[in-house]
């Protein structure tokens, strides 16, 4: 019986060899490309890596809610720009017919938007759990991520009407969010820049202008009582920004440069892409022989007074087979080598809208005097006169005109412009015949999303 | 299936088995008596066994009979002669009369196998004498007493039977060759071997001669049809491509986090890549899924680089009893590949080489450009829009009387491969070793220069000591594979308008006719993106063995793994629109597997009662890494710099590494009872480093039973036509972890762009640390038959396997920040069905023989329940109580006659169409499927015929289009009949041209979700022929062999699309080959 010995030994060897190293065994080393949340935010490099890493996803794509998207689909949607591609995804939105499975609506709007809210949210929950993060630093970030969150946010209200309102990174509760109502939406909104405003620096954190500041938040919100219509607010914080002489018009070709006087927050594209910015490498046409892949519309064009210089400082043409082209000419670079400095910032907010939104607030609190000289100043910039509206309406009506031309292809404002002033049957409905239906004002809700949440209902006329 | 009828009534009209009652008829004068043993072997199914003593003893013979007995004859043969005859089975042997008792002798000796190792437990019979006695555990016997002139008949259960003439000889050394192709054939199992009679799981075993008689690269291809229960998929036609393989079934709700390929163990070693893909770049073989890692259909396999040279056979094991021991992993299956090992015997030197072309089989045609025109003239018409330059510059900026075939152009080519293998092998009883060496090489039917080369080394080396106690085994595979292609496959260009301007009147590659600057791309252009894959394979193994007492051994299994792939991938300015901004850049990958196991085993066997015990316990530790490296440059200055990063204006790098540690201890207890009933027990804990704390350990096993009713002793008193008879039964419970690692941990990763001179981050993945393993529980009752001495071999198996805590993406909306979380899922999925095989001995004579063998699988998968179905992100992709692969949307009614569009059931009446109108419109799993292989020899020519067989509902051509007819692309002549005008009644709606149009929607809506994009996708394929003829076979074992094969010949199908295998038209179908070839051994 000497081999059952043998054998007993044998197996308490195995046996005890793989419990013992059981746990032990099976432990991996972490991956080498990614951090745990806990280390993150352990120290101040990292949580600013991680704020960055918010601009640095922003500016990733073109196209995209952030960059470039909202410079397109709504000028499409709206009556600034015809689509010369070919590509039906765009030829949609010209006529106002987006498929509710549009691949664009989805990808570079909606979820793209969420992406960027939940990144924010991201970091608003571990930064509060964290402390050992300097004050400064926490609150610069907090300030930042908080500003996001509302300005995602207020995009996604303005394009799909009453979105859900992501508070959280718990994907349980964000699974099944419905839409909260438009105006809960903008009262968090609101809530997030008020808190922005109060955290932020004054200065920017980092050598120019491209992270968020105090006079970002302000601008920003200055922008959001004007939609809302609170008329007072929106005059004072547009005033702040105004009043602080921090900012000042400058020429119209130096607007969009780094070096501008007037941008209060712009946007550095990646440096290892080739595309300078997303509106330039758009709008720009490749070539001399080819048509540019969108041109303004004639209604557009129309729009400019006949001694307007933005028609020649930020409008191009080119003409192919006989046919003129106009297209927007804000951004003057297509692409440069990868690698090398870009020449051009995307700018998210300027000057330029502070006094046109003041203007606005100010005729409609009837101090159209003072309306009407913020108005002079954005007119005579572009080589105009001053404006001859003198009653209410007209020159409410100036100043919409003014903000055509202003910020043509310029992060939606036509659009928005249009259905917070009530007028976009009207006008659209004139140009765009019997392609306009009065529910394309709102896109529809992605049917992506409708399929994975119950809890979404889809705008009317989809 | 007419076909398949005649083929199976065929295979079973046998020849009756001719007995000694058989008729003779023949006339001899003073014939040697030889040539009447010749004669009478003819036409019996007799040999003569005789020495050359007796024939010199023996007279001449005269006779001449019509038609009478064999015994009759050889009474009358023989009356005159000084010999004697008696009968034994087949054997008709002949003795010099009265010559019996003065030449008693004794002899000694020893049985082994091909390995060298000793038989112990043969039976070596002495005919004449009628004694026989069993090896003892050396293999050795002495037989005392027996003729000098005996026929020793030597058995043992897995060998083939051998007969030697003793011939005054008094020591032996047999050797016993493994039997194959029969129930005695040994099967390799997890950690050990068997035999189909013993086994008491579902193993089916292919060889590498089955394999080798099919001109493919993959071996995985080879396995087409041929094994039950198992659906083999390839991917595309092109050299390297990935072939998928699914064991009973799908199992996987999620493909995109999960996959159901079985575990690929090479040599007792798991292979690192398993049955995933191997570039991370995306290739002309496929796209590597950006999301999860894990493999989309297509992609680079990691089988190409073996070669079906090196392979001894390859075992697919199903049920619990076979894949329990294999615990988290055997959920889907385990594929046992074996490479060739040693044998015994002098030194044989083997060379074969090969050669042959290949040709695209089935694709569509395409209209003319007339037709096309036409085509779109009338898109336009009908949707009542002016065609512009811009909307129509094919028709109004393009050349439209210029016509190219794309689908020549493009994969009309002829693909050329040569094989050339080359092997030395043999040994003495203690070491015995094999090496082999081949290289093969494969063009494309693309135009241009493009191929894919190997090279392979196999050796194996095998020690046995003089005591036989101690035992090394060391196996090893360096395979190197250079996969040159392009960066797209070029079959998804042929549709491309055939009035595009390929070259410019200065024969350069032509853009933008007209001065439209335009999206199509010139599909030629993509010849100039090179694309090349550099795989190095080591697969390693080494066996120790020591037997320190009588049943005990101790065994120390050691493998490595070795696979990497270095990738690169240019995009030269020439190979872009001049008018688009070209930018050149270049892509570099490296992606590594490296896996090293370390299995600990001891085994004991004892007889206990009557039965015998066999108890194998054992350990494993296993660690993976695998590390993912990319490099692209772009902004080079000169196309010429492209292979290098040095020009690049802008690099951009990744690298990431991942671990998985696994570990296990298994127990298995097999216990046999006279052959009569057996009792096979097997349990595994594992542990594994891809699941979040406190989810990494597990328990899985089964229990397997088999009755072997003809070795009873009621059946061995009655013999019947039933030779062979078992039943047998399993159940038990496996895993699958088929998961990509580190998923439960919510990291943060380096944004892909830097923002300020800083690199972000931000965040991966959702905090999940509560997803496990999925379980699949088996059931399995099997019947094995054997009819007419074994002539006639069929099995019936039914299987039930149920797999339940489904990994999956679970999706989400985007809302949440991501796309997906991972969850297990408390849905269950079963799949069951019914597994016919049969192997049958049609005919067998001496210069002729005829063997049928069939496979036939009855399959059905069903998603039996899955809690909260309805308000789960699935509600629209799965139905309880159908299979996963359910056809669940519209049901199409035809063309609206007066609109001329698309239109689909409203199901529930509420004049609008929503997904509230889905429904349950059939799937698309096979029905039946199977195969059918015949073999007939005739004297030195073999010919072998395999067709593959499927049953099934497939997405046709109207599922792979990418917009409705009428756009801006080529269409297949199947859409000539369409609607024209009102009252048409046609299945194809009118054409447009442009998405703002109802046809648009319409078919985006409703048609393209409904059951219209499927059709019927059966097929009879012809998939291998192979004829062989031995041109030389002599005494000293030299052979030469020429043949010729042919695989994929031909299809017969109603399939309304390219091949309804691949079920796109728009991707590479498996190619058509024929081969010819010369073997020569010496």
């Amino acid at each position: 019986m000497k081999q059952f010995l043998y054998l007993k030994y044998f197996f308490a060897f195995i046996f005890g060899a793989a419990f013992f190293s059981c746990e032990k065994f099976i432990e991996v080393d972490l991956p080498t490309d990614q951090l745990t949340t806990q280390s993150v935010f352990s120290n101040d490099e990292s949580a600013v890596a991680a704020i960055r890493g918010l601009y640095s996803e922003i500016t990733r794509n073109n196209v995209y809610i952030g960059h470039g998207a909202m410079s397109v689909y709504p000028a499409l949607s709206a009556d600034e720009l015809n689509v010369h591609t070919g590509n039906p995804t765009e030829i949609a939105y010209v006529n106002n017919g987006i498929p509710v499975n549009s691949f664009p609506l989805l990808t570079n709007l909606w979820q793209k938007g969420y992406f960027h809210i939940y990144q924010a949210n991201a970091i608003l929950e571990n930064l509060s759990h964290s402390n050992s993060i300097s004050p400064a630093v926490k609150d610069q970030i907090f300030g930042e991520a908080k500003f996001f969150r509302a300005f995602f946010h207020f995009y996604l209200v303005n394009l799909f009407g009453p979105v859900p309102l992501a508070m959280s990174t718990d994907y349980r509760d964000n699974a099944v969010i419905a839409r909260s109502d438009t105006t809960a939406v903008y009262q968090q909104i609101v809530a997030d820049l008020l808190d922005a405003q109060k955290l932020v620096s004054i200065n920017y954190p980092t050598p120019e202008k491209v992270r968020v500041n105090k006079f970002a938040v302000t601008a920003f919100l200055a922008r959001v009582y004007l939609y809302l219509k609170d008329w007072t607010r929106a005059e004072t914080e547009a005033g702040a920004v105004i009043n602080s002489n921090v900012y000042k018009l400058s020429t119209l070709n130096n607007t969009f440069l780094p070096v501008s006087s007037e941008t209060i927050l712009q946007l550095l594209p990646p440096i290892t892409q080739i595309w300078n910015t997303s509106e330039g490498f758009s709008f720009l046409p490749f070539s001399s022989f080819a048509s540019p892949s969108y041109s303004l519309t004639n209604s557009l064009m129309s729009a400019f007074e006949p001694a307007d210089e933005r028609k020649t400082n930020w409008v191009n043409s080119m003409v192919i087979n006989t046919t003129t082209y106009y297209y927007p000419f804000k951004y003057k670079v297509k692409s440069v080598a990868a690698g090398a400095p870009k020449t051009e910032y995307s700018v998210v907010l300027r000057m330029g809208e502070q006094y046109l939104i003041r203007a606005e607030a100010r005729a409609n609190l009837n101090n159209l005097t003072g309306a009407q000289s913020d108005l002079n100043l954005i007119r005579n910039r572009a080589g105009l006169p001053n404006t001859t509206a003198n009653d209410l309406g007209a020159l409410l009506l100036a100043i919409q005109k003014e903000r055509q031309v202003e910020f043509l292809c310029e992060w939606g404002h036509r659009w928005f412009d249009l259905k917070r002033t009530g007028r976009t049957d009207n006008i659209l409905g004139a140009i765009k015949g019997s392609n306009w239906q009065p529910t394309d004002a709102w896109y529809p809700i992605p049917q992506g999303e409708m399929l994975s949440n119950s809890s979404l209902t889809q705008n009317p006329g989809y | 299936m007419k076909i398949l009828c005649v083929l199976l009534t065929a295979a079973s009209l046998y020849l009756p088995a001719r007995g000694i009652s058989q008729g003779i008829t023949l006339a001899l004068q003073n014939a040697p008596l030889e040539s009447f043993f010749k004669v009478v072997e003819q036409q019996s199914n007799f040999s003569f066994v005789y020495s050359k003593e007796a024939i010199a003893e023996s007279k001449p013979v005269t006779i001449e009979v019509k038609n009478e007995t064999l015994e009759k004859v050889l009474k009358n043969v023989f009356a005159n002669q000084p010999l004697s005859y008696s009968i034994n089975e087949k054997f008709i042997i002949i003795k010099i009369s009265g010559k019996k008792k003065d030449s008693l002798i004794e002899i000694r000796g020893k049985v082994i196998n091909e390995d060298g190792e000793a038989v112990p437990g043969a039976t070596v019979f002495a005919q004449v004498t009628n004694k026989g006695i069993s090896t003892n555990e050396r293999g050795e016997f002495i037989l005392r007493d027996i003729s000098d002139d005996d026929i020793l008949v030597i058995s043992s259960v897995g060998y083939y039977k051998e007969e030697i003439r003793v011939n005054k000889e008094t020591n032996f050394l047999i050797r016993l060759r493994i039997a194959a192709g029969t129930l005695d054939e040994t099967v390799v199992i997890a950690y050990g071997t068997t035999t189909h009679r013993l086994n008491t799981g579902s193993v089916f075993k292919v060889s590498g001669e089955e394999i080798r008689k099919q001109p493919v690269s993959n071996i995985l291809a080879a396995l087409q049809a041929r094994v039950p229960g198992m659906v083999v998929t390839q991917s595309t036609g092109l050299p390297g491509s990935s072939v998928q393989v699914q064991v009973r079934g799908r199992t996987a709700l999620d493909l995109s986090l999960t996959d159901d390929q079985p575990l690929f163990v090479i040599d007792g070693v798991p292979y690192a890549p398993n049955n995933g893909y191997l570039n991370t770049l995306r290739s002309a073989l496929g796209v590597p899924s950006t999301t999860t890692g894990v493999a989309l259909p297509g992609g680079l396999s990691p089988f190409s680089s073996i070669s079906p040279s090196d392979i001894e056979s390859i075992e697919v094991l199903k049920d619990a009893d076979a894949t329990a021991i294999y615990g988290s992993r055997g959920a889907n299956g385990v594929i046992l590949i074996t490479t060739k090992k040693s044998k015994v015997g002098k030194t044989t030197f083997n060379l074969n080489v090969q050669g042959g072309f290949s040709k695209i089989t089935r694709s569509m045609d395409l209209f003319s450009t007339e037709q096309y025109v036409d085509m779109r003239y009338e898109a336009f018409k009908n949707d009542a829009v002016t065609p512009t330059r811009s909307n129509a510059f094919d028709l109004l900026a393009w050349d439209t009387t210029r016509y190219t075939d794309f689908k020549k152009l493009l994969i009309g080519e002829t693909a050329h491969f040569s094989d050339v293998q080359a092997s030395v092998s043999g040994g003495n009883l203690n070491t015995v070793f094999f090496l082999g060496m081949g290289y093969h090489s494969e063009t494309t039917v693309f135009p241009g220069d493009l191929k894919d080369e190997r090279g392979t080394i196999h050796v194996n080396l095998n020690h046995v000591t003089q005591d036989q106690k101690f035992r090394v085994q060391l196996s090893g595979n360096y395979n190197v594979d250079n996969n040159n292609l392009i960066s797209t496959d070029l079959t998804s260009y042929i549709n491309v308008p055939p009035n595009l301007q390929v070259y410019d009147s200065s024969g350069n590659l032509a853009w933008n006719e007209g001065g439209v600057v335009t999206d199509i791309l010139n599909p030629l252009a993509l010849l100039e993106q090179e694309y090349s894959a550099k795989t190095d394979n080591l697969i390693s193994n080494l066996q120790l063995s020591y037997k320190p007492i009588k049943g005990i051994t101790v065994r120390l299994s050691a493998g490595f793994n070795d696979v990497s792939v270095n990738e690169s991938k240019t995009v030269p300015y020439s190979s872009q629109n001049p008018l688009q901004n070209p930018v050149r850049s270049a892509s570099f990958g490296l992606n590594s597997f490296k896996s090293w196991i370390i299995e600990p085993q001891a085994e004991y066997e004892r007889n206990i009662f009557k039965g015998k015990a066999d108890i194998i316990i054992g350990g494993t530790f296993q660690k993976q890494t695998n590390e993912v490296s990319s490099l692209d440059g772009s902004g080079y200055v000169s196309d010429d710099l492209l292979g290098s990063l040095n020009g690049a204006s802008s690099v951009r790098g990744s690298k990431s590494s991942s671990q998985y540690n696994y570990e296990a201890i298994f127990g298995r207890l097999n216990y046999n009872w006279e052959n009569k009933y057996l009792v096979n027990l097997s349990v595994r804990r594992d542990g594994s480093s891809k699941f979040g704390p406190d989810k990494q350990f597990a328990n899985f096993g089964a229990a397997g039973v088999a009755w072997l009713f003809t070795n009873e002793g009621f059946f061995k008193k009655n013999p019947s036509f039933i030779s062979f008879g078992k039943i047998r039964g399993s159940y038990g419970k496996t895993g699958n972890d088929k998961i990509a690692n580190y998923l439960y941990l919510d990291t943060w990763t380096p944004t892909f762009n830097s923002y300020q001179n800083g690199s972000g981050l931000a965040p991966t993945r959702l905090f999940n640390p509560d997803y496990h393993w999925e379980k699949t529980t088996k059931l399995e009752i099997a019947v094995e038959l054997g009819f007419f001495k074994d002539r006639l071999l069929v099995s019936a198996a039914y299987y039930r396997h149920q797999s339940s805590n489904q990994l999956v993406q679970y999706k989400l909306p985007t809302t949440s920040g991501f796309t997906s979380v991972i969850r297990n899922l408390p849905a269950l999925v079963q799949n069951s069905g019914l597994e016919f095989s049969l192997s049958s001995v049609n005919i067998k004579m001496k210069n002729f023989s005829w063997t049928t063998t069939a496979n036939l699988t009855i399959p059905k998968n069903e998603l039996v329940s899955f809690p909260g179905l309805s308000i789960s992100p699935y509600a629209l992709q799965y139905v309880e109580g159908q299979s996963l692969n359910v056809i669940y949307a519209y049901k199409y009614i035809g063309v609206d006659a007066a609109k001329g569009i698309y239109k689909v059931e409203d199901l529930n009446k509420d004049n609008i169409i929503t997904t509230a109108d889905y429904q349950v419109l059939g799937n698309s799993d096979p029905k039946f499927f199977g195969g059918l292989q015949n073999t007939l020899e005739y004297k030195k020519i073999q010919f072998d015929f395999f067709f593959q067989f499927v049953s099934q509902v497939g997405r046709t051509y109207f599922s792979n289009a990418i917009n409705p007819e009428g756009f801006r692309y080529n269409l297949p002549m199947l859409t000539q009949d369409h609607w024209r005008k009102q009252g048409d009644v046609t299945t194809i709606q009118r054409f447009t041209q442009a998405t703002n149009q109802a046809a648009y929607n319409s078919w985006a809506n409703e048609f393209r979700r409904s059951d219209g994009v499927f059709g019927d996708a059966s097929f009879i394929r012809l998939k291998n022929i192979s004829l062989s003829y031995t041109l030389l076979n002599d005494a000293q074992s030299r052979t030469l062999r020429l043949y010729v094969a042919g695989q994929n010949l031909f299809t017969i199908t109603n399939y309304k699309g390219g091949d309804p295998e691949t079920q796109s038209y728009l991707r590479m179908p498996p190619l058509r080959t024929i081969s010819a070839g010369i073997q020569y051994t010496f």
